[in-house]
């Protein structure tokens, strides 16, 4: 097809990656922090108004970040001793709070949002981005930290044994998913230089879980994954005209049936580093052994 | 201001949204999933009532054939499609239960009148109103709340007092632990679910003959609320649902009365996490031991 | 799941998933230009505003086989490709870069939302694009030159309306407005209502804010009971709309309604049943139109039920418009020279004018069309005109 379709798909496809390991961060610690799309709106009404008032795109893309991980980390106070659900309750409210506090305000333009914002997001920005977050994710995962997350969400009387302190954990983590998500808002005001409180809304919130429960939540790359099976799927399926949506409900409903871990987990990504070949059978004998041990 | 008749609008709305939150609920508590299609199966079983409405002008029939078609859809649902993920993470139900929501509204758009809204027959839905003091109430509203009451103690009765629903509450405090003493639960799972979906379908069915319309986008705000509500009043207690249902109903009345409709959704959000932070099981919750 | 049958199955979806990738686009083949001008039609089938989406596209249609059965455009067929963006206004962008390499000109995004992408790619991107159904003209007045619409400006719908309205029913000196804040169209009508409410000297008294899970219109409309305005002005979207009128009848409520254009539709009408007897609405277009009866039948009988509204009329109007211009133009069609007959394309429609269904109409400076405004209002049951 066409180049300038490629990099419009390529870049949604980023900044889907970006919001998505922005939700996969806290959930590899154990919290369910559902209120990336919140810090999302942060991040892009927050950018947006510093580039109408002439702020370099660096600069603001920095300045939104903060606030967002800000944000992130002053929302995580109130979910220190909540369980899973009801942080993921509390996280939901603040994200439609957030929403409804912009379609009211009217310096942040009410529901109609802000427009011409300039144009500033383009592929290699992107992922850039994506390979800087890649390499902090990855020595994340390697380090004493990432450790001592795994261990916050496997079990966290245990880890608190152990000597780790879980609130500064926890605020950690919170606030590196504010400062992801509203990466992710930046860029995806300053491309499509419009942005409005819908678009921030209930269902946003259920493809960012789509993306990261589909492609599998235990490893980062399952985010990269299943945002890009998610994204390419529509796109490549618009001849169904009205059974788009239809079609791309079965799909999910029927790849979940048959890998409810997700499309890539570690060990599967271990495993296909040993050879494709041991991958689908080793799918089965790996969802056995979750299950037993949940 | 028309202090009292918005409160018994409340109550009304109130019981309305009370039903279909404890659908809601009691999936929660059995199966341990949120059942993101609720809302779609609401208006499912609203459009199921539709169909034989019209073809029969009757609203007793509409309401038991839309209940015994969502009872055998949500009994179908459950044997196939969540079922076999039961036993993994409790999100993977979830996301089946969205694709199913875009399934329902999709095709329902597709094939009913184009997706535009439909109105259930005249006939049934002449009101007449009745000037009680300083309110006025319809005959409608009236058997709705008699209905509805009766539903609830029915349902109450089923979970407290009978053996069924001493296994249903045993699976809902652990499965497994119920299934080793002898209760099926791959059985009492798809009664719940069934009973989920009779509930969402007289849910459905009121909705749309006490209001004037119905279409295939009204399931996604009216899951959202049902959300709210068992949050606020504590997930897996049907009563607690019921209460919050009228208080949301309630609130949302009153903040239309003092002309605050503004900032109503954000007096929502903000109750529940306030209440959230001062009583993280919700105001009827008992406390749960950490499952998951 | 058996292991075997799971592998196999998955297998099996990946080669299909594969094998799509190399599906052919339904786009023409370049030979064929010749004998076919293919304008891409961007709407929204699926999704929330899949109801406005696939009306307006019968319409189109309509207007389309007409054509062709005079012959076509210079000899060659005229092809409405549909592209679903699905309400998403990223989506609409997206799909704007998709087709704009092969179109000579675009028909969409025919959506106030979608277009607020969708137009200033198309802008960008140096297209002509012509959008049915896009309210917020402000869009088009900033990206200029490239794009229009053919709806009229809504602020000056709205001001137009609550002259015409006050004109008709002069003992009218308090007003409430019904809107929906959490929607940019209804919002903007509502604000311009509410302004020519005001410039004439109408007070108002509360602009209720409804929200769109509110399935119950009853505390609404106490609270209007209460407020006890003259008039009630709605900008809420049509079914609602429909509803909060029917409401007030249910309550014994006689007041009078004003509707935004948004709002009047057929939905409203029907929704609001025996109530809606007496309630004006403001609309460029009158679709129940004795002279215009004929395409209304068309439309019902295409889309299988449903009436048409107003932006169906619309969207078969400009394409009988492009199908003028591009004849005008003397468009050849010839992939090689898209460049200079898209320069053409966009000077005849700046220019031209015509003479259709909405009378004569051309589009302005700021790129609208310019058209009249009819209040209408419903008697017996049927849509007039008030004159």
């Amino acid at each position: 097809m066409e180049l300038q379709y490629f990099e419009s798909v390529a870049i949604f496809t980023g900044i889907y990656i970006i919001l998505g390991w922005a939700m996969y961060f806290p959930l590899s610690a154990g919290q369910f922090n559902m209120g990336v799309i919140g810090f999302a709106a942060i991040g892009a009404y927050c950018s947006a108004l510093c580039s109408k008032a002439g702020v370099p795109f660096g600069l603001s893309l920095l300045a939104s970040a903060i606030l967002g991980g800000i944000a992130g980390f002053l929302i995580g106070y109130p979910t220190l001793r909540l369980r899973t659900f009801a942080i993921a309750i509390v996280t939901i409210a603040f994200s439609e709070i957030v929403r409804i506090c912009a379609v009211n305000l009217n310096f942040v333009g009410g529901s109609r949002g802000i427009i011409h914002i300039p144009f500033f997001t383009n592929v290699l920005n992107v992922y850039a981005v994506i390979l800087i977050l890649a390499f902090f994710l990855t020595r994340w995962n390697n380090s004493k930290w990432g450790r001592a997350a795994q261990a916050m969400k496997e079990d966290e009387d245990v880890a608190e044994s152990m000597g780790i302190n879980l609130a500064r954990m926890k605020l950690f983590v919170n606030g590196v998913c504010g400062f992801m998500a509203a990466l992710a808002g930046v860029f995806f005001a300053h491309y499509t230089t419009f942005i409005q409180p819908a678009h921030f809304g209930f269902d946003l919130l259920m493809r960012v879980c789509c993306f990261v429960f589909f492609g599998g939540w235990t490893y980062f790359w399952g985010v990269f994954l299943g945002v890009a099976v998610l994204i390419i799927i529509p796109e490549i399926v618009r001849f169904l005209d009205d059974w788009r949506l239809v079609f791309y409900g079965g799909v999910l409903i029927a790849i979940l049936l048959l890998r409810p871990q997700g499309l890539m987990t570690k060990q599967t990504s271990e495993v296909l580093r040993r050879g494709l070949k041991g991958w689908l059978k080793w799918g089965r004998e790996e969802h056995l052994r979750m299950r037993n041990r949940e | 201001m028309q202090f009292v008749q918005q409160i018994v609008n409340g109550i009304m709305l109130g019981i309305v949204y009370g039903l279909f939150a404890v659908g809601l609920t009691l999936v929660y508590a059995v199966l341990k999933f949120v059942n993101l299609a609720h809302g779609e199966m609401v208006m499912v079983g609203a459009y199921i009532g539709y169909f034989v409405a019209v073809a029969t002008n009757n609203v007793l029939l509409a309401f038991l054939a839309s209940i015994a078609g969502m009872v055998f859809l949500g009994v179908i649902i459950e044997r196939c499609l969540l079922r076999p993920v039961r036993l993994a993470h409790h999100f993977t139900p979830l996301l089946i239960t969205f694709g199913l929501a875009l399934i329902f509204t999709e095709l329902v758009k597709m094939y009913v009148f184009g997706g535009f809204p439909v109105i259930y027959p005249e006939d049934i839905r002449k009101p007449i109103t009745l000037s009680i003091g300083p309110i006025s109430i319809t005959t409608l509203q009236i058997t709705t709340l008699i209905v509805g009451i009766f539903l609830m103690m029915g349902l109450g009765f089923l979970i407290y007092k009978t053996k069924l629903g001493k296994a249903m509450r045993s699976v809902a405090e652990n499965m497994e632990t119920a299934a080793l003493l002898g209760v099926n639960a791959n059985r009492i799972a798809r009664l719940t679910f069934g009973l989920a979906s009779a509930l969402c379908a007289a849910a459905g069915v009121f909705i749309g003959v006490l209001y004037p319309y119905i279409h295939p986008h009204m399931g996604a705000p009216l899951a959202f609320k049902a959300f709210a509500i068992i949050l606020f009043a504590g997930a897996g207690n049907v009563f607690g649902a019921i209460c919050g249902g009228i208080f949301l109903g309630l609130v949302e009345s009153i903040a239309v009365g003092f002309g605050l409709t503004l900032w109503r959704d954000v007096f929502t959000f903000v109750i529940i996490i306030v209440i959230l932070l001062l009583k993280p099981t919700g105001i009827f919750g008992t406390p749960y031991p950490e499952t998951r | 799941m058996k292991p075997v049958r799971q592998k196999s199955i998955f297998v099996v979806i990946a080669m299909a998933f594969f094998v799509t990738l190399w599906i052919p686009e339904g786009f023409a083949k370049d030979d064929e230009w010749q004998k076919e001008i293919h304008i891409p039609f961007i709407t929204c089938r699926t999704g929330v505003l899949a109801t406005w989406g696939k009306i307006m596209y019968y319409g189109a249609q309509i207007a389309a086989e007409e054509i062709n059965a005079r012959g076509g455009v210079r000899g060659m067929k005229l092809l409405l490709d549909v592209y679903d963006d699905g309400s998403d206004a990223a989506q609409s962008a997206m799909l704007v870069r998709k087709v704009e390499p092969k179109a000579l000109v675009l028909f969409g995004p025919n959506n106030s939302n979608t277009a607020e992408t969708g137009l200033p790619v198309a802008n960008s991107l140096r297209v002509p694009a012509v959008s049915g159904c896009c309210a917020k003209t402000s869009i088009v007045a900033e990206s200029r030159p490239w794009t229009f619409t053919n709806l009229m400006p809504v602020d000056l719908l709205s001001i137009k309306a609550a002259e015409l309205f006050l004109k008709k029913e002069v003992e009218v000196k308090t007003a409430v407005l019904l809107v929906d804040k959490a929607d940019p169209s209804s919002t903007l009508q509502g604000a311009s209502i509410v302004k020519g409410l005001k410039e004439k000297g109408i007070a108002i008294k509360e602009e209720i804010a409804i929200s769109q899970g509110d399935i119950d219109p009853a505390p609404v409309i106490t609270r209007v009971k209460d407020l006890n305005p003259d008039a009630v002005a709605i900008s809420v979207g049509a079914e609602m709309g429909g509803a909060f009128i029917k409401e007030m009848e249910r309550q014994g409520l006689k007041k009078k309604i004003l509707c935004a254009q948004g709002s009047w539709t057929p939905d409203l009408i029907r929704v609001a049943g025996s109530a809606a007897e007496g309630i004006y609405g403001i609309n460029q277009m009158w679709p129940a139109d004795p002279k215009l009866k004929s395409l209304y039948d068309k439309c019902k009988e295409k889309s299988g039920g449903p009436p048409p509204n107003f932006c169906s009329f619309t969207c078969y109007e400009l394409t009988w418009f492009l199908a003028q211009a591009i004849e005008k133009a003397g468009i050849t069609n010839n992939p090689g020279k898209r460049r200079e007959e898209r320069e053409k394309l966009l000077k005849v429609i700046q220019t031209m004018e015509r003479d259709g269904i909405l009378g004569k109409w051309r589009f302005r400076e700021d790129g609208v069309g310019s058209s009249q405004a009819h209040l209408l209002t419903i008697k017996g049951g049927n849509e007039i005109e008030v004159k």
